[in-house]
């Protein structure tokens, strides 16, 4: 039994040991979705989310919302050159500095049919660091683009899934 | 009867002000200087007063502490495989721990050299205290105090749902996890819950990435680990006691496995992993069909056989994020899969068609009854 059990314990070490090398040889091809919160000591989330500038667009009942990892809203823009701009907190409420690593998904959802319907972030950057107890705002704005396209007849829509990927600073 | 020396009751006490009193309210401005400074001052402070005092042994044999800490570095390991190997079905998500050497240094210093001191000073507790019910609930619950991060606890129970959430998901494991430690403590030592808490954290810090597993799936992996943990080593307890052969027959971990193995089952059939799955009917617009309270059993549908419904079929779909279980009342275009539904106790036909995305399956058979606990905690939720 004794001598089992060292058995099984190296296997086990050994089977941890080739998943690391697998990882290692296999990282490109792994889903990857993004940046995981629940750990220990951190916590960046989000703390609010409000309309700044409404022109010619209007919010759905019950939007915006926001819960600690994302903030959504809903808007009809009424005609070209409508657009909604929101003004995004992110804190950091943990105890580990941060930075910003990546932000994602803009150029996605502006790639994507209606391409007149355009996505934008301001006010952080790439490799912004974001300290322990602090605060950021992020600025969101979506416009329909005026560029001389024809009204559509029915209703179009357009979802942006905006990620922005805070790592612990160095 | 073993009586409680002062040097006990010095540490609790510095326990409750150290470690959550004051982290939770003058430390709550310290951000980065209390977890890489503050709290590991504090808890090697605690663990000084405990190593000098305590001077009672263990009262087990060596080779049966050898046996104990086999087992947990044994399950522990098939955990972490079990958890990784996860990520291939659900996919993966990057750590936020930088992995620059000093970074790692720094997290090993903040998390898991906190945890060593941790352990050893529940190990005091457990050792210099009398071994009864009142104890370890005493000493389970501080630790779990302990280890509660309140900063984003009023924030996870804004309402019912997240209350819940957070409930199943963070406070249950580190209730039963808790538990398990406190009992590795009064039987076996500091060292297996030592082991235990920080391979699982070694992993987290070094390793880049976590598998992108749902909260419930997280919360159950753990606590079924938690509790096989558990049988396995008051197993080996009871065997390093030399209890009778039929107290130890009874015991044998091995009984148990037939339990685990229902219970993993049915938390997968309740959870939707399989190709069937239970739903429970929360409005009366299918009566006579079924009724309020009643669980349907539904078949997952694919692409292919969601172009094999036909009118009359039973589905289950999903329309702004509310799940409707209506018939199939005529096909609006077979070729895109475009349907009008109605409910059996309804006198019209829904307003919204309903297209294949939104489709998830199709009822097979209805159980009388059993889901009543659902509405009632669905009901709770709304209110």
């Amino acid at each position: 039994m004794k001598d089992k059990r060292n058995i099984l314990i190296v296997a086990l070490l050994i089977s941890i040991l080739a998943m690391s090398i697998g990882y290692a040889a296999l990282a490109q091809q792994l889903v990857v979705k993004g940046t995981a919160n629940a750990v220990a000591n951190w916590n960046v989330k989000i703390t609010d989310i409000t309309p700044r500038a409404l022109t010619g667009a209007n919010l759905k009942e019950g939007t915006p919302t926001f819960n600690n990892t994302s903030a959504n809203f809903e808007v009809d823009l009424e005609y070209p050159g409508a657009n909604a701009t929101f003004d995004i907190t992110i804190e950091n409420a943990g105890r580990v500095d941060a930075i910003l690593d990546s932000i994602t998904g803009i150029a996605e959802a502006n790639a994507e049919s209606p391409e007149y319907i355009k996505y934008s972030i301001s006010g952080i950057n790439e490799k912004d660091s974001l300290d322990a107890d602090s605060k950021v705002i992020a600025t969101v704005t979506v416009i329909w683009e005026d560029d001389g396209q024809l009204i559509p007849e029915t209703s179009v829509s357009k979802t942006a899934t905006i990620n922005l990927n805070y790592i612990q600073a160095e | 009867m073993k009586k409680i020396e002062l040097p006990t009751y010095i540490v609790y006490i510095l326990l409750l002000i150290f470690t959550i009193i004051l982290p939770n309210t003058i430390f709550l401005n310290f951000k980065k200087s209390y977890s890489l400074i503050i709290k590991p001052l504090i808890w090697t402070g605690l663990f000084t007063i405990s190593f000098i005092f305590n001077n009672r042994l263990l009262g087990i044999r060596k080779k049966d502490k050898t046996g104990i800490i086999k087992n947990v570095l044994i399950i522990t390991l098939t955990y972490i495989i079990i958890y990784y190997s996860l990520g291939l079905i659900f996919g993966f998500l990057k750590t936020p721990y930088s992995h620059s050497v000093l970074a790692i240094l720094e997290n090993l210093f903040s998390i898991v050299y906190v945890i060593i001191l941790q352990e050893y000073v529940r190990f005091f507790l457990t050792n210099k205290t009398k071994k009864n019910k009142l104890n370890f609930i005493l000493i389970t619950l501080t630790f779990v105090l302990i280890n509660i991060d309140f900063s984003i606890l009023v924030d996870n129970f804004k309402s019912l749902d997240l209350g819940f959430k957070y409930t199943c998901s963070t406070l249950l494991p580190l209730i039963v996890n808790n538990c398990l430690f406190t009992y590795f403590c009064t039987h076996s030592g500091f060292i297996p819950s030592t082991i235990y808490r920080t391979i699982i954290q070694l992993f987290f810090i070094v390793f880049p990435i976590v598998p992108d597993i749902d909260w419930f799936y997280q919360s159950i992996l753990e606590i079924i680990t938690a509790f096989i943990t558990f049988f396995i080593v008051s197993y080996n307890v009871l065997d390093s006691n030399k209890v009778s052969k039929r107290t130890l027959k009874k015991q044998n971990p091995i009984t148990v496995i037939p339990f685990v193995l229902v219970a993993i089952l049915l938390i997968c059939f309740v959870s939707g992993i399989f190709v069937v799955m239970p739903v429970a009917v929360m409005s009366n617009s299918m009566v006579p069909q079924f009724e309020r309270g009643d669980i349907v059993i539904m078949s997952k549908l694919k692409n292919k056989d969601i172009d094999n419904l036909k009118v009359g079929d039973i589905i289950l779909y999903k329309l702004n994020n509310q799940t409707i279980i209506h018939r199939i009342h005529s096909i609006v275009d077979s070729e895109k899969n475009i349907y009008i539904t109605k409910g059996d106790n309804n006198e019209i036909v829904d307003p919204e068609q309903v297209n294949s995305n939104q489709i998830i399956g199709k009822v097979i058979f209805s159980i009388p009854k059993i889901g009543y606990p659902s509405v009632w905690f669905n009901m709770l939720l709304s209110n």
